[in-house]
C-alpha cells in the first residue's frame, strides 16, 4: 500500500485513525503494530514473515546484548542475520550475475524478489541493535513496542530511517496534542501534493522523454532536470507524509531533507539530502572506521568506502554503485580543494552543484552505466541528436510552468512567503480569520487536487520503494 | 506561531473531509458504468485466501477504489481545471481542445503497424479477391489530429508517410486518395468519426473510382449515386462524444444528422454473426451510451445488406473500421448487395466460410487511427 493511493487515504487511513484515538493509550501500539502488519501485508503478504523474523531476532539479540550474554557475538550475530537477509534478497543475484560474467560458469540466479522496504527496516533493526550493544539506550523489554518501531507503517516501507534513540521514549510514553495532530495534517497534505501532483506529473514528462524516438539536446537537458525534480519531490514528498503521520501519532522523526537544491557543494548537499540515510553512515560506519581521525589516505579510503555503500544501498546495479563513488570522489576533491572556495563563492557554485546534481541523477535513473552516459552525451550535443525538435517543443512547453514550479517550490522561498504571511496576519486580531480561512482553503485545495490527480490517472510509481 | 483555534479548524476540517470520504466511499452504491469514459468499472474484487496470497485482491482493490471513488467526475473536472488553467498544459489524457475541436494525439507514426495492415490487406486480396473477377481499392480516412495537431504545435504523425507505406505494402488495391476533400468540419467536434452528411462528397469520390469500368457500360440513368438525393435527418437528441467524457471538462452537445436514401425502405440488414435483421440507422443505440453507434449498430464483425432496388449484381465488400459505418448506407442505392467485413472481430480465414467475392468491388476503408495500432486486426491468414 503506498500513502499516495485511494485504499489508504480513503479506507486504511481513517479506519485506522479511528480505532487508534478510541482505545485506551496502553493498546495503541498493539493497534499501530498490527495496522503496521496489514499495511506490509497489502502489498506482499508473503514478506511479513521476514519482517516478523527481522523483528524476533533483533528482540532477542538486543535482550541478550544487555544482559550480557557474549554481547559481542550476539552482536555479531544479528548484523549477520540482518545484513544476510538484505544481502541475499537485495544483492544476491547481482553478485551471482557478476560472478557468472567473470568466470563463465553456467550459475542459476536466485529466485527472489525484493521485499518492499527490506533497506529501512533492516538499517532501524541494525541501529537499534547496536544502540543496545553501545549502551546508549536499554534493551526493549516489550516485544510490541520493538515490533511497532521496526513495522510502524509511516516510515515502513520508504523511510526516513528512524534511529532508535530519537523515539526509544516515545514507543513507551507519547501524547496526543492538537497542535502537533494539526501540524501533522499540514505536512501531510503538504507532502501529498509535492508527490502526486508535482512528483507523479514530472515523472510522465521523464517517461515521455524515455519513450520518444527523437530526443533532441534541450529535451535531455529538459529531462535531466525533471528527473533530478522527480525523485526529489517523490521522495521528500513520502517523507513529509511520513513526517506528518508520525506527528498525529506522537511521533517526532527526523527531518530527511532540507531544500537539497540550494546546496553550495557535495558536502552540504549530503547534509540537506536523504539525511537519515547519511546520518546513519556516519555513525554505524564512518565513524567506526575512524571517521577523518585517521591518516589522509585512510580517511580518503572511509569517504569512498562510505558513499560507496551508500550508492550500493539504493539499488544492486552498477550505476548505483558508481553514482555513490561519485560523491565520493566530490567529496575528497571539496575537502582538499575545493570546499573553502565554494562556500565564499555568490552564484557559480549554486550552478556548479545544481550541474552535480542533474548529472548524477542520469546515472540515477539508467538502466546502466551506458545508458547514463548516452543521455549525458546527448546533452552535450554528442552523436547525432538535434539541438531541437518539435516534440521537444511542444514537450517543454506543457511542462515548463510545473518545472518552473518545482524549481522554485525546492527553495525556502514558498515555505518563507507563507510563513511571512503567516505572521502578518496572525499578528493582528482583525486578520486572524484570514489566514484560517486561507490555510484551509489552500489544504483543502491541494486535497481536491490530489483525489482528481489520483482518480484521473493511473501514473502513479514510487520511485523509493525498489530500494 | 499557530494559536490553538488555527489547529483546530485545521483537524476539524482536513479530518471532517477525510471521515465524510471514507464513509461515502464505504456506502456508496457500486456503479457499473462509467458514461463519461465509456467504460465498465470495476466492481469489488473476490475476497479469498488465494486472491489475498498472490496479491490480486489487493491489486484489483486498488482499481475499485479509484473507479469507485465518490464525485469521480467532479474531482477529474477540478484537476483538469488545473492542468489547463494553472499549468497551461493543454491536453490530458492526450485529449486536447483546439477549433472547437476535441481530438486525441496519435502519435508517433508506427511504420511497423501500418506495414502490418497493409500486408494484412494484401493478403486477403491474393486469397479472396485476385481469382475472383473483382477489383480492390484501397482508402485511408484520416483522423482529424491531420488538421488540428501541426498546425496549432501539437506533435502530429507524418501522414504522407504513413500513406505511403500502406501503398507500397499493398501493390494491388487501387488506391483512392480523400484527404484533399475531408477537412476538420467533416468531423463531430467531441468524437473522432466523421458526419455522415459532411462525407457525401468523399463517398461519391469513392463510387467514381469504384464504378468507372462498370459506368462504361452503364446508362447514366444508373449511376445512382449522383442522381438520388438523399433526405437529411436529425436526431432529436444532443450528442456527445467519446472525448466528450475522457476530456474531464464539460463540453456542449452537438447534433448528429443521418442521410435516408429512398431505396432504405427496401433495404435488408443482416447480421450475419447472429442472423437477425437490424436497422440500418438504430434509434435504440441513438440514445444509448454511444449514439454514433446508430450507424449500423456500432461494432459488428459481418454485416449484410440487400438492397433489392440497387443495380443488379453489383456488390460490395467492404472490408471496414467504426469509420465505416456511417459512409457504407451512402454506398447503398449503388450496390444490389454490400458486405461489411470488421477484421477486428472476425479472422480473415474465417471469411472463406460467410462471404463469396465473385465479381465484388472489394474496398479497404481505415482510418489513420487503426492502421497506426493494427494489432487489433485479425486479417493474418493462416489457410494451408
Amino acid at each position: 500500500m503506498v500513502f499516495s493511493g485511494i485504499p489508504f487515504l480513503f479506507y486504511f487511513l481513517p479506519f485506522f485513525l479511528i480505532v487508534y484515538f478510541a482505545v485506551p493509550a496502553r493498546f495503541r501500539n498493539t493497534v499501530l503494530l498490527l495496522a503496521s502488519l496489514f499495511f506490509y501485508g497489502w502489498g506482499e503478504p508473503r514478506f511479513v514473515p521476514v519482517l516478523i523474523l527481522m523483528i524476533v531476532q533483533g528482540f532477542l539479540f538486543g535482550i541478550l546484548i544487555e544482559k550480557g550474554w557474549h554481547p559481542k557475538a550476539c552482536l555479531i550475530t544479528s548484523l549477520v542475520l540482518s545484513l544476510g537477509t538484505l544481502g541475499v534478497c537485495k544483492y544476491g543475484n547481482f553478485f551471482l550475475e557478476n560472478f557468472r560474467t567473470l568466470t563463465g560458469l553456467p550459475i542459476a540466479l536466485l529466485r527472489i524478489t525484493l521485499p518492499i522496504g527490506i533497506s529501512f527496516y533492516t538499517f532501524q533493526m541494525i541501529s537499534y541493535v547496536v544502540e543496545v550493544y553501545w549502551k546508549k539506550v536499554p534493551a526493549q523489554k516489550n516485544f510490541v513496542n520493538l515490533a511497532m518501531y521496526i513495522a510502524m507503517f509511516p516510515q515502513l516501507v520508504a523511510g526516513p530511517i528512524v534511529r532508535y534513540d530519537e523515539i526509544a521514549e516515545e514507543v513507551a510514553h507519547r501524547k496526543t496534542v492538537p497542535e502537533e495532530v494539526s501540524y501533522g495534517i499540514r505536512r501531510f497534505v503538504i507532502g501529498l501534493a509535492k508527490k502526486v501532483i508535482i512528483a507523479n506529473s514530472l515523472g510522465e514528462f521523464c517517461t515521455g522523454f524515455k519513450e520518444s524516438a527523437s530526443i533532441s539536446v534541450v529535451y535531455a537537458w529538459c529531462y535531466g532536470i525533471a528527473y533530478a525534480l522527480q525523485i526529489y519531490y517523490d521522495f521528500s514528498g513520502y517523507s513529509d507524509m511520513a513526517i506528518g503521520l508520525g506527528r498525529i501519532l506522537g511521533f517526532h522523526f527526523s527531518e530527511n531533507f532540507r531544500y537539497p537544491f540550494v546546496s553550495k557543494s557535495a558536502t552540504e548537499f549530503w547534509r540537506r539530502w536523504h539525511i537519515s540515510l547519511g546520518s546513519w553512515f556516519r555513525d554505524y560506519v564512518y565513524i567506526p572506521l575512524g571517521g577523518n581521525r585517521v591518516s589522509k589516505g585512510r580517511w580518503y579510503l572511509n569517504i569512498m568506502v562510505v558513499w560507496g555503500l551508500t550508492g550500493f544501498w539504493h539499488g544492486a546495479s552498477w550505476n548505483f554503485l558508481l553514482w555513490g563513488l561519485f560523491f565520493g570522489v566530490l567529496l575528497i576533491l571539496e575537502k582538499r580543494f575545493l570546499l573553502q572556495r565554494l562556500e565564499n563563492a555568490k552564484v557559480w557554485n549554486h550552478i556548479y552543484m545544481f550541474l552535480v546534481i542533474v548529472f548524477s541523477f542520469l546515472l540515477f535513473d539508467s538502466l546502466n552505466l551506458r545508458e547514463g552516459l548516452g543521455y549525458l552525451a546527448c546533452m552535450f550535443g554528442a552523436g547525432d541528436a538535434p539541438f531541437i525538435t518539435a516534440e521537444t517543443v511542444y514537450f517543454v512547453r506543457k511542462y515548463l510552468i510545473l518545472i518552473c514550479m518545482a524549481l522554485v517550490g525546492a527553495t525556502p522561498v514558498v515555505a518563507g512567503v507563507f510563513g511571512w504571511l503567516a505572521e502578518k496576519l496572525l499578528q493582528k486580531k482583525e486578520t486572524t480569520w484570514l489566514w484560517h480561512v486561507g490555510e484551509t482553503i489552500v489544504l483543502l485545495g491541494l486535497l481536491v487536487l490530489v483525489i482528481g490527480f489520483l482518480v484521473d490517472g493511473s501514473f502513479n510509481p514510487f520511485l523509493y520503494f525498489r530500494f | 506561531m499557530y494559536s490553538e483555534k488555527t489547529n483546530r479548524i485545521v483537524i476539524y476540517t482536513v479530518g471532517f473531509v477525510f471521515l465524510a470520504l471514507f464513509v461515502w466511499c464505504l456506502v456508496k452504491p457500486v456503479d457499473d458504468f462509467s458514461a463519461s469514459e465509456r467504460r465498465p468499472l470495476k466492481s469489488m474484487p473476490e475476497l479469498t485466501i488465494e486472491s489475498v496470497v498472490n496479491g490480486r485482491f489487493m491489486e484489483e482493490f486498488e482499481t475499485y477504489a479509484s473507479d469507485q471513488f465518490p464525485l469521480r467526475d467532479l474531482f477529474r473536472r477540478g484537476k483538469v481545471w488545473f492542468a489547463e488553467s494553472v499549468l497551461g498544459q493543454k491536453e490530458q489524457n492526450k485529449i486536447y481542445r483546439e477549433e472547437g475541436h476535441l481530438s486525441k494525439l496519435e502519435y508517433p507514426l508506427d511504420l511497423e503497424s501500418v506495414e502490418n495492415a497493409g500486408e494484412q490487406f494484401q493478403s486477403l486480396y491474393q486469397y479472396y479477391v485476385k481469382d475472383a473477377g473483382g477489383k480492390a481499392y484501397l482508402s485511408i480516412v484520416p483522423d482529424k489530429n491531420l488538421f488540428l495537431a501541426e498546425p496549432n504545435g501539437y506533435p502530429s504523425m507524418d501522414y504522407e508517410a504513413l500513406v505511403e507505406q500502406l501503398r507500397a505494402t499493398t501493390p494491388d488495391l487501387e488506391y483512392v486518395d480523400i484527404f484533399p476533400l475531408l477537412q476538420v468540419e467533416d468531423y463531430y467536434d467531441t468524437d473522432p468519426h466523421w458526419r455522415q452528411e459532411q462525407i457525401v462528397d468523399v463517398a461519391e469520390k469513392l463510387l467514381q473510382a469504384m464504378q468507372t469500368s462498370a459506368r462504361e457500360q452503364m446508362e447514366p440513368a444508373e449511376d445512382r449515386a449522383v442522381v438520388q438525393e438523399p433526405e437529411i435527418c436529425l436526431l432529436d437528441t444532443p450528442f456527445y462524444g467519446v472525448y466528450a467524457g475522457q476530456y474531464g471538462l464539460k463540453t456542449e452537445g452537438e447534433p448528429i444528422y443521418y442521410l435516408k436514401y429512398a431505396d432504405f425502405d427496401n433495404c435488408i440488414v443482416t447480421d450475419l454473426e447472429t442472423n437477425q435483421s437490424i436497422p440500418i440507422y438504430d434509434m435504440e443505440r441513438a440514445k444509448g451510451r454511444d449514439p454514433y453507434e446508430m450507424f449500423l449498430s456500432g461494432s459488428k464483425s459481418l454485416l449484410r445488406i440487400d438492397n433489392p432496388t440497387g443495380p443488379k449484381g453489383k456488390r460490395l465488400i467492404l472490408f471496414r473500421d467504426s469509420f465505416g459505418s456511417s459512409i457504407a448506407p451512402l454506398f447503398v442505392p449503388c450496390y444490389e448487395q454490400i458486405i461489411l467485413v470488421d477484421i477486428r472481430y472476425i479472422r480473415g480465414d474465417v471469411l472463406q466460410y460467410f462471404v463469396d467475392f465473385k465479381g465484388a468491388d472489394v474496398l479497404f476503408l481505415y482510418s489513420t487511427l487503426v492502421l497506426n495500432n493494427s494489432i487489433t486486426l485479425q486479417g493474418n491468414l493462416h489457410i494451408n
